[in-house]
Parts: C-alpha cells; sequence; structure tokens
C-alpha cells in the first residue's frame, strides 16, 4: 500500500505542473489585459507601461511562468494588487469557507444517494425504483441556478426560515452556522444525489445478478447478510464517483456560492477571472487541481483497501 | 492636503510616495505640476497646474486624504501602503471596522467626523453579485437596503411597502462608434440613421422603466445639456432614408456590426436585454449586429487600447456607460481628439470644434462660461452623431421602510449622515 502511494504521489506531479502551465498560458492569450484592473484610460502611457512592469508582464512568458513557479514551491504564492492581500491568504479563508460547504453537501449528497440507490436496485422495475430513478433524474437536470433561486426566494424572502446567504462563521455558534448551510448544500448537494443514486443502483443491479449471490444464498446466508456482500462489491464505482464529486464541490461551486454569497472558492474564482487577477486565478486553479489530485488519490487507496481486485490494477 | 498631493505628485523616490494610487488615480491629478504644490498657510494650499486649467475644484473633490500619522506609522515601521489600505484612516464621516475583500465591509461612525457624527452608528456593506440574492436579502429582512435588484422586482416591492428610489443621476448608456475606419469614419449619415433607429421607449419597457431614452449625453437640467436641441427619438422612415444617403440602402453593403458589450454590473444597466432589443430595431432598417459579450476588464482594455488597436480592430460599436456630467474632467477623455499627452483616444472621435470650445472651457475660471463652451461642444457631437444616445439610468435602489433620511441627489455620491432606522 506504501508503494501504491508513493507511486500515485510521484504521477500528480506531473499532473499538477502540467495544470499549471496551461492555466498560466490560458490567462495570457486571452482577451483583455491582465493589468486593466491597475490602469484606467485617463493614464498616460508611461503610467500604464509602469503598472503593467509592476506585475512583470513584459517579461517573456517562460519568465514570467518560472518566476511564479518558484515562488510558489517556496510557499509564496504571490500578491494581489486588486485586493491588497496576499493572494495564500485570500485563497486560505476561501478555501477553508469552501471545505465546510464542500464537506457536508459531499456527506449528506452521497449518504442520500448511496441510500435511494440502493433501495432502487434491490426494488429494480418497483415502485420505489421508479420514483428513486425520476427523483436522481430530475436532481441531475434541475440547473442549480434555477433552484438556488427557488429556494432563496421561498425559504428566505417569504418564509424567512434561513438566511438569504452569507456565511457567519463558526464563531457565531453552530445553529446559526446550520441555518447558513441549508440553502446552498440543499443547491449543492442535489447533483451528487442524483449521480450517487443512478451510480449505485447501477451497481446494485449487477452485483444481484451475479453468480455468486446465488451460491451465497444457496449456502444458507440470511438475506441480510447477502446484502452485505452485495454492498461491498458494489461500493467501488460509488467511491469513485464520490470522489470527483468530491473534488468539484472542493473547487467550489461557482453557481452555488455567487447566489448564496458563500465566500468561498467558486465566488474568489469567479471574482478573480471578472477582474483579471492573474496571481488569484492562478493560485485558485492550482489549488483546485491539487484537491483533485489528492481526492483521485485517496479514493484509489480506499479502493485498493476494500477490493483486491482493484489493487492490483493500480500498483 | 500637501501630504496627499506629497504622495502622489511629490517626488517618486520619496518616502511616503504612493506609486499604486499614483498611477490608478492618476485622473483626478493629471493637470497638477510634479512638486507645484505649497502651503500658504493653515486654511491655504496654492496647486500649479500644467496648463490654464479652471477646474482643479472639481478634481479635489475626488482627493481623498490619508491620515498622515496614520500613514507614516506604517510606513515608517516597515510597512507600505497596501497595508495602509487594509486599516485605511482618513477624514470621512466613518472609520472602516473591518474589510474582508469579496464578503464584507463593516463601517462604524465616526463621532469625531468634522461636521458632526452621522445618526447612523454602523454601515455593514455586502457584496451580492446576483440581484435575486440582494432581492432575497431585502425581503428576509437581513438588509434594509439593496442595490439594482431585478427591475421586474419594483411592482412587487412597491406593494409590499419598500421604498423603491428611481432618480436622475450622472449615468449614460452612450456607446461610441469606431471611428478609426469605415463605415463609420466620416459617415455621420450612418451614425445618425443608427440613432433613430433605436426605440429607446421600447427598450425602456423592456427593463421595466428603470431608465429613461437619452436624447443627449448629458440629462435635461444638467448645466450642459444643450437647450433647443432635441437630440434623436426613434423614426424608423427617417433612420432609413439616411441609412440609404450613407451608401447602404436597407442595409445593402454593410456588413454585420460588431458591437462589444458587457454582460451585467451594477454600473452598466441590463446588457443583455438592452443589447437583443437593440439588434431587434436595428435589424428592422436592415442593419445586423453581431453581439460579442465580453468581461467587463476586457472592454476597459479595449478603450485603454483603443480599437484601431490590432487586436480589437474588427469591433465596430463599443459599449461605454460614462458617468456622464458627474465631473467636468471625465469629458476630457470621452470628447477630445488631442487629450492630455499620452491618454488613449478609444474610438477616434476627433474634431478640432470641439477641441476648440473644450480647452477654452477648461481654461476659464467662470463656471458659467466653461458650461457655455461645454454646451457647444456637446451640441456639435449630438448633430454629428458622435455616439449612439441611448439610455440614461435611474439608478434603481431599494429601501426597507425603516430607513430614513434619504436625499435624492443627481450625483454617484449620498451623505449618509442624513440616515437613520427607525426601530
Amino acid at each position: 500500500m506504501t508503494r501504491l502511494t508513493l507511486r500515485r504521489l510521484a504521477y500528480s506531479i506531473p499532473i499538477l505542473i502540467g495544470v499549471s502551465i496551461v492555466c498560466f498560458l490560458l490567462m495570457n492569450v486571452l482577451p483583455g489585459n491582465a493589468a486593466a484592473g491597475l490602469i484606467s484610460d485617463q493614464m498616460t502611457a508611461e503610467e500604464k507601461y509602469a503598472a503593467e512592469e509592476g506585475l512583470g508582464l513584459h517579461d517573456p512568458l517562460p519568465v514570467r511562468y518560472w518566476d511564479w513557479l518558484t515562488k510558489v514551491v517556496q510557499g509564496d504564492m504571490g500578491y494581489s494588487a486588486q485586493r491588497h492581500r496576499d493572494v495564500s491568504e485570500l485563497l486560505g479563508q476561501a478555501w477553508a469557507n469552501t471545505f465546510i460547504l464542500a464537506i457536508v453537501s459531499a456527506v449528506i449528497g452521497v449518504a442520500i444517494g448511496i441510500l435511494l440507490g440502493y433501495q432502487a436496485g434491490i426494488r429494480r422495475g418497483r415502485l420505489a425504483d421508479k420514483l428513486v430513478s425520476t427523483f436522481s433524474l430530475a436532481g441531475l437536470s434541475i440547473p442549480s441556478f434555477f433552484l438556488g433561486v427557488v429556494l432563496l426566494s421561498i425559504f428566505a424572502s417569504k418564509l424567512r426560515m434561513f438566511p438569504a446567504g452569507g456565511w457567519p462563521g463558526l464563531e457565531e455558534g453552530l445553529g446559526s452556522a446550520i441555518q447558513s448551510l441549508v440553502l446552498p448544500v440543499a443547491t449543492g448537494s442535489l447533483v451528487t444525489v442524483g449521480i450517487t443514486a443512478r451510480v449505485m443502483r447501477a451497481a446494485i443491479v449487477d452485483v444481484m445478478a451475479a453468480d455468486f449471490v446465488e451460491t451465497l444464498r444457496a449456502k444458507g446466508l440470511s438475506e441480510f447478510e447477502v446484502r452485505k456482500h452485495v454492498m461491498r462489491n458494489a461500493i467501488s464505482p460509488v467511491l469513485t464517483t464520490s470522489g470527483v464529486q468530491l473534488g468539484y464541490l472542493l473547487g467550489g461551486s461557482v453557481v452555488v456560492e455567487t447566489i448564496f454569497r458563500w465566500p468561498g472558492m467558486g465566488t474568489l474564482t469567479y471574482n478573480a477571472i471578472s477582474s483579471r487577477d492573474l496571481p488569484v486565478i492562478q493560485g485558485t486553479m492550482l489549488i483546485i487541481a491539487l484537491a483533485f489530485v489528492l481526492i483521485n488519490l485517496v479514493v484509489d487507496i480506499v479502493q485498493a483497501a476494500i477490493d483486491p481486485r482493484v489493487r492490483g490494477t493500480l500498483v | 492636503m500637501i501630504f496627499r498631493l506629497e504622495t502622489i505628485k511629490g517626488d517618486p523616490a520619496g518616502k511616503y510616495y504612493d506609486a499604486d494610487v499614483a498611477a490608478r488615480g492618476s485622473a483626478n491629478y493629471k493637470y497638477v505640476k510634479p512638486d507645484g504644490f505649497a502651503k500658504v498657510d493653515d486654511y491655504t494650499v496654492t496647486v500649479e497646474t500644467t496648463q490654464p486649467y479652471g477646474l482643479l475644484n472639481y478634481d479635489a473633490l475626488a482627493w481623498f486624504m490619508p491620515s498622515p500619522t496614520a500613514a507614516k506609522k506604517i510606513i515608517d515601521g516597515g510597512g507600505t501602503w497596501a497595508d495602509f489600505a487594509k486599516a485605511p484612516v482618513g477624514t470621512g464621516a466613518f472609520t472602516l471596522e473591518e474589510l474582508i475583500p469579496g464578503e464584507q465591509a463593516i463601517l462604524k461612525r465616526n463621532d469625531d467626523y468634522w461636521r458632526g457624527p452621522a445618526k447612523i452608528a454602523e454601515i455593514d456593506l455586502f457584496p451580492a453579485p446576483e440581484a435575486a440574492t440582494r432581492l432575497s436579502m431585502l425581503q428576509s429582512g437581513e438588509v434594509n437596503w439593496a442595490d439594482a435588484p431585478a427591475p421586474d422586482s419594483i411592482e412587487q416591492l412597491e406593494s409590499e411597502g419598500y421604498n423603491v428610489i428611481l432618480a436622475k443621476y450622472p449615468h449614460a448608456i452612450s456607446p461610441r462608434f469606431n471611428q478609426f475606419r469605415a463605415p463609420f469614419k466620416d459617415n455621420v449619415k450612418l451614425r445618425q440613421a443608427l440613432n433613430y433607429a433605436l426605440d429607446r421607449e421600447g427598450t425602456t419597457a423592456i427593463i421595466n422603466n428603470a431608465g429613461y431614452p437619452a436624447s443627449q449625453y448629458v440629462y435635461e437640467g444638467h448645466p450642459d445639456y444643450v437647450p433647443g436641441n432635441p437630440g434623436y427619438s426613434y423614426d424608423k422612415a427617417k433612420a432609413e432614408e439616411l441609412l440609404a444617403e450613407a451608401g447602404y440602402p436597407g442595409g445593402e453593403g454593410l456588413k454585420p456590426l460588431v458591437f462589444a458589450y458587457p454582460q451585467g454590473g451594477s454600473g452598466n444597466m441590463y446588457p443583455p436585454e438592452m443589447m437583443q432589443s437593440l439588434q431587434q430595431q436595428f435589424a428592422d432598417i436592415g442593419v445586423e449586429v453581431e453581439l460579442r459579450p465580453v468581461e467587463w476588464n476586457t472592454l476597459l482594455t479595449m478603450g485603454i487600447d483603443g480599437l484601431n488597436n490590432d487586436k480589437w480592430s474588427d469591433i465596430d460599436i463599443l459599449w461605454a456607460s460614462p458617468a456622464a456630467g458627474m465631473l467636468p474632467t471625465g469629458y476630457t477623455a470621452t470628447f477630445m481628439c488631442e487629450r492630455v499627452p499620452g491618454t488613449p483616444n478609444s474610438t477616434g472621435m476627433c474634431n478640432p470644434e470641439i477641441d476648440t470650445n473644450w480647452t477654452k472651457g477648461l481654461a476659464s475660471t467662470d463656471i458659467a462660461e466653461t458650461h457655455k463652451y461645454f454646451q457647444t461642444g456637446m451640441d456639435i457631437a449630438l448633430n454629428e452623431a458622435d455616439f449612439l444616445f441611448w439610455m440614461h439610468d435611474l439608478n434603481l435602489r431599494v429601501l426597507a421602510p425603516e430607513v430614513k433620511g434619504y436625499l435624492p441627489v443627481q450625483s454617484w455620491w449620498l451623505d449618509f449622515t442624513t440616515f437613520s432606522v427607525e426601530d
């Protein structure tokens, strides 16, 4: 297992470097000017040049990339001149907020998805299966933007049951934090519920049709014991999709965070892209890529621990 | 005042020189001669300008004063102006208690404010990019003030007892034609045709009257408004006639016009709805428009680089949302051909007659005379159809019933010392 972990970690390094290069290049070929947030049409050419020079925009691309990369390796992610903050400070705050939202959304979404998918799978073709399939399809189809606005309108504006966005932090008390989480989690986890339920159902249906299930029954195991074996064999694809979902959520959902004013990675990325805040964009992209790589690593390790067949394919 | 000027127009090698603000805030200091300022006594400062210039008092309204004591303490202690920006200290009615970028700002009353303390003890500011979120925050009682909710909600909010404010102020949507090249260069009839093709009333209805049709660059009643010039109103027949005279009968021979515009932002009114309306209205006279939505900062870059830059030379019309008439200095970068050295001419608009009037207006120290010159310049620009005179914003904002003391002013700035919140 140690060998597997080290090998996967080694694989992640070129992936992260590749992501950073692609992100860096993309930001430099897109229309617009990275210094646009710092300059105005009232500036003289000299003042404009000085502002661009301050951002190092006149250096060749490889030089700029190398400067940035060597600093990142040393823990310096740069400085946002537009926000007057170190990028690492901005990322730290945003990441902490997104982490809370992502973990709660993922846990609730995956748990409900597994439960629904399992129930649908073992009741294949019956009413429960059809209801779950319809619900999971709806979860995948309803746009988060629409759902978020509807929930805001009903539960915040009309009923005043939950706040209309924002995150007070844990310092304000657990009750206040939970209240603030309800609507964004409901909006953000619906897709996870839908995907997980569909994958779980399909896996259960597959495994239930396998020969070993009949063998287990023939050996006289109780239905509960049989289903434990079924569950263990069916959980592998669910773990994979859950890992991907968690990666998305940890990257910060731009839509959910924007609608609910959640001060996380999605909001920070959206604002940084809108204002071409290059150091912040590069930092957020790198962190999001890192989250994906680490989560996939964890998923691989967990899968290998649960299923010996998977272990052989990964090493 | 002297400390502020030293940080912007003093020696760039000086200890307290603020290169960042000096560059960004150059618009408000651009006529101040470097090192051309001196203290006369405790209440008098002399400022030397780079050319005859009568509008320095207007520029000085935006010379925001940092506390020399606080700034020097930070910089003498090894900090920078960026550190000062995290906890700024000035002379205003409120002090900054907390600032979390993109999340929240808390302002506390400054009890020592020189004009007397404000009525409210605290202002909490929450940026919320989504109009639906702002509306929900207001309706749920989380905030008692929301700027620019969706215009569709106006009737609902009024029926619920909210104070919906729609007031004139200097803010227009006046897109600019690319006059560096054909088809708009030296083709006043084409520019006029498009101005007559705009059904401004129709667009106003689409945005639920959150704006009103613009007949000129500034709103009626502004000192620079040209009396007696009605501008352009919707006249399809006249638009078609002018289009033909311009050399493009029924739009024939005219390539689709590329129109760059932002997708939103509180200072841009409602671009998607307005642009779709415009596209349809131009199509009615045979003129095709290719909509090109871009990020706000990309649009700014287009303006800064200019439409004669290779990167943007395919743009025919550039969205513009100026604070039209807010401060007279702002006109120079829009109307003048020969501008303050180095500042760009974004769209190639160039008329020596306008320049002559503007130069005289800037030089005059009699503000009434300055306005006369500006009116003349505006009259020429209106007749030449140098802009797409389209819409004036009414700055939709909604206050909860308990908020009192709002004084509508024709300005981007509000005096928050007059506000109170009833229990």
